[in-house]
């Protein structure tokens, strides 16, 4: 029982390795499936529910408009006006990570946002649009985020450093958070079910077992409610991010 | 000299001026306060827990990192958990006195 706790996290080869880079070879693996499918389900969805572009919207128009219509308006609020242009950005990494979250909870799929490699990669990638971006907007000057105002000038050489691990950690902090919700939400789901199963099995003790049944439907229903709330958090914390590159102080 | 003081009273004014267009209650402060996820003191502390734990891990992977390529090891690692603890700590302290997340101390909404 214990060892297949984490079987559902498992990475399989799907296919034989395709090319190599630095001496490994790259294999089609059922991660790089469920991205896939994530992209591909989250474009659809937007592009289907907006063929028809109804004066009045209908349900399925609706739903899109209004994760549009949130996604703008925090970019708008967390990052300022100038961030218009990254909008296809940060929505690109809401849509990704929501429909992957959802996604994960399909039994016999694979949460890819459970695996810190996917959410590390997502936020590097931002990292670097930031501080480029930081550096075309502001040239030398972005430097200047590393120095709070306000603060006396002999902290300076212990407030810099600060600062400037601060920012190079970010990337970490923001993929363990996505990470450590995923895994522990899924985890709990299986110790639950792993309960349930194991009651059903001692036979007088049978009855117990929609006790863990029970609280694995209710925990069923949390996890959708995380999957939104952690693709928007991250969302949240990215555009915050973007603000430092545009603005600076 | 007088034309620098004017400049401070004119920097002053503009300050004061930006600091009554904002109001309290200001629908963009609001919507912030509240995207910002430290509308419960839990989102608050769950915050506070992610930040101290990955500034952390993110300090020993840059340290080992570090170790790999110059060679000092164990000592990158070493120092770098250190220094990790320390500015894993002082953003705990940003982020139970109120200053947002971006670099620097900002209060939020300040900006």
């Amino acid at each position: 029982m214990a060892e297949s706790l984490f079987e559902e996290f498992e990475i399989h080869h799907l296919s034989d390795p395709l090319f190599s880079i630095g001496g490994h070879p790259v294999t089609f693996t059922n991660s790089a499936l469920w991205m896939f499918i994530s992209i591909i389900v989250a474009t659809m969805l937007m592009v289907v529910t907006m063929r028809r572009q109804a004066m009045v919207p209908g349900r399925w128009q609706m739903m899109t408009e209004s994760f549009h219509n949130m996604i703008a308006n925090l970019v708008r609020d967390m990052a300022g006006e100038h961030a218009k242009p990254f909008f296809p950005f940060i929505f690109t990494i809401f849509a990704f990570i929501f429909f992957s979250n959802l996604l994960g909870l399909i039994p016999h799929s694979l949460a890819v946002t459970s695996h810190i490699i996917v959410n590390f990669g997502i936020a590097i990638m931002l990292f670097i649009v930031i501080t480029i971006t930081g550096f075309i907007r502001q040239g030398f000057h972005f430097f200047g985020i590393f120095v709070p105002p306000g603060v006396p000038k002999i902290m300076l050489p212990v407030i810099v450093p600060i600062e400037m691990i601060s920012f190079a950690v970010r990337p970490f902090s923001l993929s363990i958070r996505l990470f450590a919700n995923m895994l522990a939400g899924h985890l709990v789901l299986l110790v639950f079910a792993g309960l349930t199963a194991s009651l059903v099995a001692a036979k007088w003790l049978a009855g117990l077992s929609v006790l863990p049944l029970g609280m694995n439907i209710a925990i069923t229903g949390f996890e959708f409610f995380v999957a939104f709330i952690q693709a928007y958090v991250y969302t949240i914390l990215s555009a915050l991010y973007l603000r430092d590159a545009l603005e600076g102080h | 000299m007088g034309n620098d003081q004017e400049r401070e009273g004119l920097d002053d004014l503009s300050a004061r001026i930006r600091a009554a267009g904002k109001k309290p209650g200001d629908t963009h402060e609001s919507i912030e306060g509240e995207v910002a996820g430290d509308t419960s003191d839990a989102a608050r502390a769950g915050r506070v827990g992610y930040e101290f734990v990955g500034t952390i891990l993110g300090c020993m992977l840059i340290g080992w990192l570090l170790d790999r390529w110059v060679g000092t090891s164990p000592w990158g690692i070493l120092v770098m958990l250190a220094i990790g603890f320390g500015v894993g700590m002082f953003n705990v302290w940003r982020a139970l006195n109120g200053y947002d997340q971006s670099v620097g101390l900002h209060k939020r909404h300040e900006k």
